[in-house]
């Protein structure tokens, strides 16, 4: 195709979009043109000879060419307009959903234009991603429509069966939070009804279905069970809506076989499982008042609660609180860092105590909270009653390995070794030192603690004793290097009056901390690392446990 | 003059001395300065149009960069604790001899407490060196008599400016954004004047003293106008609060103090409380902050009004962290559990902060 | 050079008036119908002063401007359509003979009076200078204080960039543009949109597809017929009296080169020169350099070739700066000083904002916006649906004539930015369809909104009077619909029960386009009416938090 053809239609397509423009095109075009020529002619021709006095003159030359600029000036602009009219943005006028319009076809970016390509190419893709998008939003609104007409059937046949009229209604709430999502309006009949379960067990009493006589969970109506509490049909229920990882824990929560008198509390604002509640680490916090972090950082995995009351008296509630931490050691050690000092010891699981009624027990990676709300007999009786059916559901997984009591066993008992403990993180403030054991002490008035934490090699305790005496040098401590044949190290340092002792022996670093006086801090560190194994069983916080040799010496000591 | 001239024009040329000025050329140095007068002048006309030329309006609109809030925390001794409560009998108001000498008892009692605070934390030159610029926040929100516990007690605030004045602060600016007017807050709540005897500035927020601050955060995710004037120059910044209850986010202490210092609109912010407040622990990390607890506003917050709403406590609260302040002192002096403050947990959950831990805390009684 | 001078004004008044006719929804294609006010000088240098910016097609000013410096006042006589109306009305009314003829063409000093007008326009638009100064030695010693730099390079970058942040900080807030009243183009265009164009066509019927009614437009109307009619007191009142425009042309061509020179030898002071010279420029004498519109008249009237237009002319011989007093210029300064802080009383701009300065989509925030307008209304005559009209003190003293919506009259066509396309000064910024709705690249910005409708359920059919009725929701353009209804059943006055919807708003998805308002059928005070509160334009009049506007998401293409 030569140029000059490609015009050609050019012009005759335009000619035939709009006769007009093409029409005054040509004028302006021949216009501008001719224009040199008529001058030309014209000035020849004596045209411009202007009247100068009396005589009759040629212009100047000059002159003459500036007319001519002037008057052709007329028609160039008025073809730059008529050029310029057919370049807009056609989108303005018709604007196309399908397409979607970048901000560089509309002109609107204002970068440099350096810029412009690699832009370009970004924006090619960020319209590509859109289109994907906007495909998925279609599919997803379709569905939702299709999900309501859907909906309607199943709620229809949801009104025959109270057990499942709370769930349903949760359904449909969570059915909101999707359309908000998509922007669909909900069919007003499907959010409109909220359903009270005695309401519409009122409202369909004709009803023939099997699940409509089952009974309804209300404390007035012990209708066809005999024990007290919930149903079968009714916890498998409260069962379903617990996520897949809570279910083991939940199911350890005894829901039916209630002694006489005691029933279960509603939790308020709960449809679909109004007695059961589970959490996961994510969320507890929104069921324990800021106590959450604490069980975080003894890895809780889940927890399940319920509660329970005398029937006609919701005052004195017992709480059920089944926590399940990250392993055995970290469920004894929240057990431990929970114990207060009144507490009584108890039988049960691995270990249990009471405090104020309250029953509190660890077995295996469980622990175990029943709370009372007032300390009274007929209470702390059903609390201990239900820890014992909770604590059995809980069978430990025994090892070989060595446990924590092993390990407290290794304290000395002397000066006065009161509470045992177990601390997963920032131990005394530090954060290097984690998973240590320790132990109260009392001498004379000087109470203090001693602490024991072994490590898997004896490398790895000799860095934290480093670290710990660095640490303790540069917050300003005074570090007295101690002689003690039995350990391999021992330091004592002392800052703003208080005294700690450290030592390594082997894989262990040990020590005593927080003395107000510096004798039986000493004293007590020189006895523990007399008596310490030279290697130290170990636990790993992680992993169940490591056979050390030293284990079976502790067993010894033990028995 | 070729052509002929009829006899007026020859009157004209005779009287003109026999030449015609109109054609007598024009001196060189007249053309140059005329001719390249003209040609630098429309360059520079059209020059200067070019180069503020604006292709799509966005320049003229495009609002200035945004500022962002330095970090004005420092570090402390790893042994030392971050949070320190600070007890003490209160001044008893009666055997005083007059008024002032009450008022005298108490500053000082507060300057004691501050003071050992702070040097159970490491001292306050730990916290302020020679020459820095403090500014000082405390919350003046209301014009009321500090004795209803709405605002941040006078003597505080005078014992803070005191101690940064002492340690070598060259400039104490005492600021806040109160909602109602700031002259009669300033005023009312006695913060001006104490903060003006203790040698400190006064700045009220004026139109022109607020910008665009960067906080990228959850509620603000891009920047919002605050009242940003007195941090330009600042190096240290100290958050005096009082301990009060508030109907919405159930507790004011020291993370929403900061709350002075968004401009307006920002009562659209209570669209979003917890969302906000948790947002200020990513915008402002304070050198420390303080919790005044000797004054409790139990009810009716954040406003009160009433005496019955006000408890007498007897501590100051000092630390680092915001977080942990607030975290001790609702369970501790609002009698509130910790769960009920909803932003605390949005700002532990979004790592901003750390709950209040025995360990890092320290009791002392003066 | 007469005749062509006469076909330029031929030209340019054509053009001027089919742009006129063509600025309409039908015709515009992209031809450039606000040219003549893009190519108005004195916008480009007043909104150059307000804004620091000129907004792109105003560079055609610059050309004026280069234009004039060359060979004077041009484009008062050849292109200015307002000054072509007048030189066509003087001609029309024209009954003097040729001695009252030159008598009325001598110079007055009454035609000082348009550099005063200028002086107070300009003082107001350059009144940040002001604040500036005052801020600017702070400025500048804390930039000196930062800066790194040292020696000299230190003390010129801290004046540098002192100067910069002190301009910058005091642009906002503290000058306005009030240019648009006199300056000719913006008052021709409005005086046509408002005024002559409804007139014409309730005779015609040939411009609109229907008619379009203007509150107030009789008032221009009046203004602009008095201008004209005051032709035939003194030819070319407006412009040698009035004209800011022309008085700011009158400063520029003194730097011209090319002017009207008298051979005094010639010239036998038959004063013939003034019998149609337009400017009343004294050709006789000694020129007035600034009044001379270069019509070339007097050239061709001269009997004895005695002028001419020559390229630099003697000194001697004109007159170089407009003669004005110096008192008068003053008190004009400090009367364009004291306007700002008067006009903004009002409160109108911030605080008091006004629920009926619903401003089109592209307007930038309200500050700004005033000092962009030159209240030309071209805006309003591209409006296809008469929403648009000029204000009167709706937005404050400042604010008249400017373009608000007025829902009643018309609503802002969803898929239409043609307001924003032919706004010649970014007072209503150029915006994609795509940016309206809040498509494709804007998605995360979301829709522009010009307010936030609201429903008087007092009036309201459904909500009132037991009627169905939702026209509104029917209406709503935007996608979810920004009315949604709820379903509810009533009983009636005679006990039946009834199903009405009742309408509701979704403040997030409303736009402020006001077609509910203009379609409900309560017409005096319909019952959903839209305000100005939630307008995007503006952080600080948003409505919710969550649509607070993300200023660095404009800046962002689509990544």
């Amino acid at each position: 195709m030569n140029p000059m053809k490609d015009t050609f239609i050019h012009l005759r397509d335009l000619y035939r979009s709009s006769p007009i423009m093409a029409v005054s095109l040509i004028a302006a075009a021949v216009a501008f043109a001719s224009t040199p020529l008529a001058f030309a002619l014209m000035g020849r021709m004596k045209w411009f000879n202007a009247r100068r006095g009396r005589t009759l003159l040629r212009p100047a030359f000059w002159s003459v060419v500036c007319s001519m600029i002037l008057v052709m000036t007329i028609p160039a602009f008025i073809l730059a307009l008529l050029v310029k009219s057919e370049h807009f943005d056609e989108n303005r006028y018709a604007f196309d959903p399908n397409r979607t319009i970048s901000p560089i076809d509309q002109g609107r970016q204002y970068e440099a234009r350096t810029l412009l390509d690699s832009v370009q190419k970004l924006d090619e893709g960020v319209r590509a991603e859109q289109e994907r998008l906007a495909a998925i939003r279609k599919d997803l609104v379709d569905s939702v429509k299709k999900l309501d007409t859907a909906m309607l059937a199943l709620r229809e046949s949801a009104r025959q069966a109270p057990a499942v009229i709370p769930p349903m209604n949760e359904v449909l709430e969570r059915m909101g939070g999707i359309r908000k999502a998509v922007g669909l309006d909900a069919p007003q009949q499907v959010t409109n009804l909220k359903y009270d379960p005695t309401a519409m067990t009122a409202n369909a009493p004709g009803t023939t279905s099997p699940i409509a006589a089952s009974p309804v969970p209300q404390p007035t109506a012990p209708v066809a069970v005999a024990t007290n509490g919930l149903s079968r049909p009714e916890i498998d229920a409260i069962l379903a809506t617990v996520p897949e990882p809570q279910k083991p824990l939940a199911v350890m929560l005894p829901l039916s076989d209630l002694p006489p008198g005691w029933v279960m509390s509603k939790i308020p604002g709960k449809a679909a499982s109004p007695y059961v509640e589970t959490f996961n680490a994510e969320n507890l916090y929104e069921k324990m008042d800021g106590r959450a972090e604490s069980f975080i950082q003894n890895g809780v995995k889940g927890m399940a609660c319920c509660s329970y009351h005398p029937k006609g008296n919701e005052e004195s509630e017992i709480q059920l609180f089944v926590f399940e931490m990250g392993n055995s050691l970290k469920a004894r050690g929240k057990f431990d860092s929970e114990k207060p000092d009144e507490a009584k010891p108890t039988a049960i699981g691995e270990g249990a105590y009471t405090a104020a009624g309250s029953v509190f027990v660890h077995a295996d990676k469980y622990y175990t909270i029943v709370n009372v709300a007032q300390d009274e007999p007929k209470l702390a009786e059903f609390a201990l009653d239900l820890a014992k059916r909770v604590a059995a559901l809980q069978k430990s997984t025994k090892s070989s390995g060595p446990t924590a009591q092993d390990l407290f066993n290794l304290f000395p008992a002397e000066p006065k070794r009161s509470g045992t403990k177990y601390v997963a993180q920032d131990v005394f403030g530090y954060s290097f030192l984690s998973d240590v054991f320790i132990a109260d002490y009392k001498s004379g008035d000087v109470e203090f603690q001693g602490f024991l934490r072994p490590y898997a090699s004896a490398e790895e305790a000799k860095k934290v004793f480093e670290t710990y005496v660095d640490t303790a040098r540069k917050d300003g401590a005074v570090l007295k290097t101690i002689d003690d044949s039995k350990a391999d190290k021992m330091v004592m340092s002392s800052n703003i009056g208080m005294f700690d002792v450290i030592f390594l022996k082997g894989n262990a670093v040990g020590g005593s901390n927080g003395a107000s006086d510096a004798k039986p801090a000493e004293a007590l560190a020189r006895e523990f690392a007399k008596s310490l194994p030279a290697n130290v069983p170990v636990i790993e916080p992680d992993k169940k446990s490591v056979p050390a040799e030293g284990g079976a010496d502790a067993e010894k000591q033990e028995k | 003059m070729s052509e002929k001239l009829t006899r007026t024009q020859q009157k004209n040329l005779e009287r003109l001395g026999g030449v015609n000025p109109a054609e007598q050329p024009i001196p060189r140095r007249q053309f140059l300065t005329q001719l390249g007068g003209t040609a630098a002048l429309t360059g520079a006309a059209v020059g200067a149009g070019l180069i503020i030329k604006d292709n799509w309006g966005m320049e003229g609109v495009k609002p200035p960069p945004p500022v962002r809030l330095k970090n004005y925390a420092v570090e402390l001794l790893p042994s030392k604790p971050s949070l320190v409560v600070v007890r003490s009998n209160p001044v008893d108001s009666h055997g005083f001899a007059s008024k002032d000498e009450e008022l005298k008892a108490r500053e000082d009692q507060v300057l004691k407490m501050v003071k050992a605070a702070l040097s159970e934390m490491g001292g306050i030159e730990r916290f302020i060196t020679k020459g820095d610029v403090v500014v000082v926040k405390p919350n003046v929100a209301f014009d009321k008599n500090p004795d209803l516990a709405a605002t941040t007690q006078p003597e505080t605030v005078a014992a803070v400016v005191k101690l940064c004045l002492g340690a070598g602060a060259r400039r104490v600016i005492v600021a806040d954004n109160p909602i109602n007017n700031p002259e009669s807050c300033f005023f009312k709540t006695k913060v001006g004047d104490a903060a003006l005897r203790a040698g400190a500035e006064v700045m009220m927020p004026q139109h022109s003293y607020f910008e665009d601050l960067y906080v990228g955060g959850e509620t603000i995710k891009n920047t919002w106008k605050m009242f940003y004037r007195p941090f330009r120059e600042a190096t240290k910044v100290i958050g005096v609060s009082p301990v009060k209850d508030h109907n919405l986010c159930k507790a004011t202490v020291t993370m929403k103090n900061w709350y002075g210092l968004l401009g307006n609109p920002r009562n659209q912010f209570h669209q979003d409380i917890h969302g906000i407040i948790s947002d200020f622990a990513l915008m402002m990390k304070p050198t420390f902050v303080i919790a005044d607890g000797r004054k409790l506003l139990m009810r009716n917050g954040p406003t009160g009004g009433s005496l019955n709403d006000v408890k007498k406590a007897d501590a100051i609260v000092v630390g680092t962290d915001c977080t942990a302040v607030d975290s001790w002192c609702v369970s501790r002096l609002l009698e509130k559990s910790r769960h009920e403050i909803i932003y605390l947990d949005k700002v532990i959950a979004r790592g901003l902060g750390k709950d209040w831990r025995p360990q890092w805390t320290s009791e002392v009684t003066v | 050079m007469v005749k062509i001078r006469r076909a330029y004004e031929a030209l340019f008044l054509g053009l001027f008036l089919f742009f006129l006719i063509i600025t309409d929804l039908r015709y515009l294609r992209g031809w450039p119908v606000s040219l003549f006010l893009e190519a108005t000088p004195l916008v480009a240098v007043s909104t150059a002063l307000t804004t620091h910016t000129l907004y792109r097609n105003l560079v055609w000013g610059l050309v004026v401007i280069a234009i004039t410096m060359m060979v004077g006042r041009v484009w008062c006589n050849w292109m200015c359509p307002f000054g072509i109306l007048h030189h066509l009305f003087g001609w029309i009314g024209n009954r003097r003979n040729t001695k009252q003829m030159i008598e009325v063409n001598r110079y007055r000093k009454i035609y000082a009076i348009k550099y005063y007008i200028l002086a107070a326009m300009l003082v107001m638009a350059g009144r940040w200078i002001v604040p500036a100064t005052w801020a600017a030695p702070g400025d500048i010693v804390a930039a000196y204080k930062q800066s790194h730099a040292s020696g000299v390079g230190r003390l010129t970058g801290a004046v540098g960039s002192g100067l910069s942040r002190a301009i910058s900080e005091s642009k906002t807030g503290s000058s306005t543009l009030q240019i648009g009243l006199l300056d000719p183009i913006a008052l021709t265009v409005r005086s046509m949109t408002t005024s002559v164009l409804p007139t014409v066509h309730t005779a015609t019927e040939g411009i609109y597809t229907e008619p379009r009614e203007y509150m107030w437009g009789w008032i221009v109307g009046v203004i602009f017929v008095g201008f004209l009619v005051a032709n035939w007191w003194i030819p070319r009142f407006f412009c040698r009296a009035i004209c800011p425009l022309g008085a700011l042309l009158g400063l520029f061509s003194r730097f011209s080169l090319w002017r009207i020179d008298r051979d005094p030898v010639r010239c036998t002071d038959c004063d013939l020169c003034l019998k149609s010279c337009e400017g009343a420029s004294d050709p006789q004498g000694d020129l007035r350099k600034s009044e001379c519109f270069v019509c070339l008249n007097c050239i061709e009237d001269c009997p004895h070739d005695a002028l001419a237009f020559r390229f630099l002319p003697r000194k001697a011989s004109e007159v170089t700066y407009p003669q004005v007093g110096r008192r008068q210029l003053m008190m004009a300064g400090l009367f364009g000083l004291l306007f700002y802080p008067m006009t903004r009383q009002s409160g109108l701009v911030k605080k008091n904002f006004n629920k009926a300065v619903i401003r089109p989509p592209g307007s930038v925030a309200e500050d700004e916006f005033l000092r962009r307008c030159i209240k030309c209304d071209q805006c309003i005559r591209v409006c296809p649906t008469n929403v648009l009209q000029p204000a009167m003190f709706e937005a404050g003293l400042e604010g008249l004539w400017t373009p608000i919506m007025v829902s009643k009259m018309g609503w802002c066509e969803l898929n239409c930015t043609l307001c924003s396309q032919v706004c010649p000064t970014g007072a209503i910024r150029e915006i994609s369809i795509a940016e309206k709705l809040g498509t494709g690249p804007f998605e995360a910005k979301g829709p522009i909104k010009t307010g936030t409708a609201f429903y008087n359920q007092g009036r309201c059919l459904p909500w009132a009077m037991d009627t169905s009725c939702v026209v509104c929701e029917e209406v709503c353009p935007v996608s979810p619909k920004a009315i949604f209804t709820r379903n509810v059943e009533v009983t009636s006055r005679w006990g039946e029960t009834l199903e009405l919807k009742r309408p509701f708003i979704d403040p997030v998805k409303c736009i402020g386009c006001g077609i509910c308002e203009h379609e409900c059928p309560v017409k005096d005070d319909p019952a959903v009416y839209v305000t100005a509160i939630g307008e995007t334009r503006d952080k600080s009049r948003s409505l919710l938090l969550s649509l607070v506007e993300d200023p660095q998401a404009q800046e962002l293409v689509s990544v």
